[in-house]
């Protein structure tokens, strides 16, 4: 069966990100960093996008996942999984998007478990099963989530805090917080094959377009990582190509995506495959898209709706994915 | 001989000793390119393409970068301790293949280019990564005639001055693996490379030193 991918990157609208996940030099609490085209920009991680995924789908519907988070606690509907069972489709929608592995050490290669697996599926005549079945300790994760890295390259904002209220001695506290102006952008790939129920599928992309805040493990601050634009692609092929295709225009005071058009223009990207909503369509590169004959839309939720379509198109055993109408609008 | 241009923003590339600190290798090990060309194939048997040559130039020396990965004990279950982790960032290569030591039927040169010419005939699992699952491949392209297109590289991207060899040198300074065992280190094979400084503009194919044989070690 051939493989099917939904790729997409995010851009999210510009704010002032100040989350420290904890870290500090000195009394001065600072930001990820990560080096994107030789400038040091501030990052935010994959893990922490993952649990905004992961948290939309409690929110939406608490019986859909096996793990919830609740009064700051990890709880399980089930541990050790022994209702999944993919044949029947019984699968949570936390396990069947993101995976989950049991961690323990490796006793055997991975080869040679696949290899087994394998004999086990045909067995010999005469020659008993020496495991028991039906036994799941990984599930490799079907979908991938890339690090948000800031549009801007990070300059050193720096803000200066001191205790408030009345002055006590040995109760001062000084201390600097690290913050950006900037938008992010991330990127995301899914699996379509891989993927048991593919109605999680339309479920992970309203994620993504109402994405839940994410503000790794403190929530000191609002930024809202929902995608001002969004770039989607719908393929077979193995490799995106448009991983964080928004640079910063330094010069201009706004972004680029020349690359993205360049590989457009090249043929390396075939237009018919993109999807592009949002704001960057209204941008002079967004209409250029748009000649090259890329579908636009200058909402996202339509954007989303759109690749929602052409998924349940692929495939008969898609359909699920399509948008469904409801009274006043689509859902 | 097959030419690929691979393109990764973000990885890391865990040192096989590291400790709490999860320190990455300066480039991607020879052995993880390989793992990634299987996983594009759909090939899930290392042995099947044991014999197999690599040859790596990059267009530059990937940066490390050091963030904090997890803090809380409380999401996960796991350590309430920091948890570094070093990510190498902007890893842009060229990886020449080298089928003509395979004896296994199909030769991973022609499941390559299968791969990227008509990926629907291609069946796999999970998304093209390099390393760890999340760290997703952008590029992966079959270069046809790399004069060319280096030339419009350049006319492309001004900052771009030519290609770096990561050469193999029993007195590198670089140790990477070529195969690993992932249950002990019995068979663990590593090998010394050198990383060359200057730029050059790649006009042939690589010569025989530039190259290192993929060899599974447990026969």
């Amino acid at each position: 069966m051939t493989v099917h991918y939904l790729y997409g990157t995010v851009l999210t609208g510009e704010a002032v990100a100040a989350n420290n996940r904890g870290d500090n030099i000195g009394n001065t609490t600072t930001l990820q960093k990560v080096f994107h085209q030789d400038d040091l920009h501030t990052s935010v991680s994959a893990e922490a996008i993952r649990f905004a995924l992961r948290y939309y789908f409690q929110l939406e519907s608490p019986e859909s996942v096996n793990r919830k988070f609740e009064n700051g606690k990890l709880e399980y509907f089930d541990k050790d999984r022994t209702y999944w069972n993919p044949v029947a489709g019984a699968v949570r929608i936390d396990d069947d998007l993101m995976g989950f592995m049991d961690a323990k050490a490796s006793v055997a290669e991975k080869e040679e478990v696949v290899e087994e697996a394998a004999d086990d599926e045909q067995p010999k005549k005469g020659k008993g099963r020496s495991k028991a079945k039906g036994t799941v300790t990984i599930r490799q994760s079907p979908l991938a989530v890339g690090r948000a890295v800031s549009l801007r390259p990070y300059r050193g904002e720096l803000s200066f805090n001191c205790v408030s209220g009345a002055k006590e001695a040995g109760q001062l506290s000084l201390y600097a917080a690290e913050m950006h102006t900037t938008e992010y952008q991330y990127f995301f790939g899914l699996n379509l094959s891989d993927v048991i129920n593919k109605a999680h599928i339309g479920q992970l992309m309203s994620a993504v377009a109402d994405l839940p805040p994410v503000a790794g493990n403190h929530a000191r601050f609002a930024y809202d990582f929902s995608p001002a634009s969004i770039v989607l692609r719908v393929t077979s092929a193995h490799s995106s190509k448009i991983q964080n295709c928004f640079e910063h225009d330094e010069e201009n005071r706004t972004y680029t995506i020349a690359k993205l058009l360049h590989r457009v223009e090249a043929g390396d990207i075939s237009a018919s495959e993109l999807i592009v909503g949002g704001e960057v369509v209204t941008t002079t590169e967004g209409k250029k898209l748009e000649e090259l004959g890329v579908t636009v839309f200058k909402g996202v939720k339509v954007a989303v709706d759109e690749a929602r379509r052409r998924i349940a198109l692929l495939d008969p055993s898609y359909q699920a994915v399509a948008p469904q109408v409801v009274a006043g609008g689509n859902s | 001989m097959i030419t690929l241009h691979i393109e990764v923003p973000y990885a890391s590339f865990r040192k096989s000793y590291a400790r709490s600190l999860a320190e990455t290798y300066p480039f991607p090990p020879p052995a993880t390119v390989y793992g990634m060309l299987l996983s594009l194939v759909g090939e899930r048997f290392r042995a099947n393409h044991s014999g197999v040559k690599l040859a790596l130039a990059f267009a530059r020396q990937p940066r490390i970068s050091r963030t904090l990965r997890r803090m809380s004990g409380a999401k996960y279950g796991v350590s309430r301790t920091p948890d570094f982790i070093e990510t190498l960032c902007g890893i842009d290569f060229l990886c020449w293949v080298d089928s003509s030591q395979e004896t296994n039927g199909r030769t991973l040169e022609a499941r390559l280019t299968e791969a990227i010419i008509t990926p629907e005939r291609v069946n796999r699992t999970g998304i093209v990564s390099l390393g760890l699952s999340d760290d997703a491949v952008d590029d992966i392209s079959l270069i046809s005639d790399l004069p060319d297109w280096s030339e419009k590289l350049c006319q492309w991207n001004g900052n771009f001055q030519g290609w770096h060899w990561l050469n193999p040198q029993n007195n590198g300074q670089i140790e990477l693996p070529i195969w690993v065992d992932h249950v002990g280190a019995f068979h663990t094979r590593w090998r010394r490379y050198q990383f060359e400084e200057s730029p050059l503009l790649i006009y042939s194919e690589p010569e025989e030193d530039k190259f290192t044989p993929i060899v599974d070690p447990r026969g």
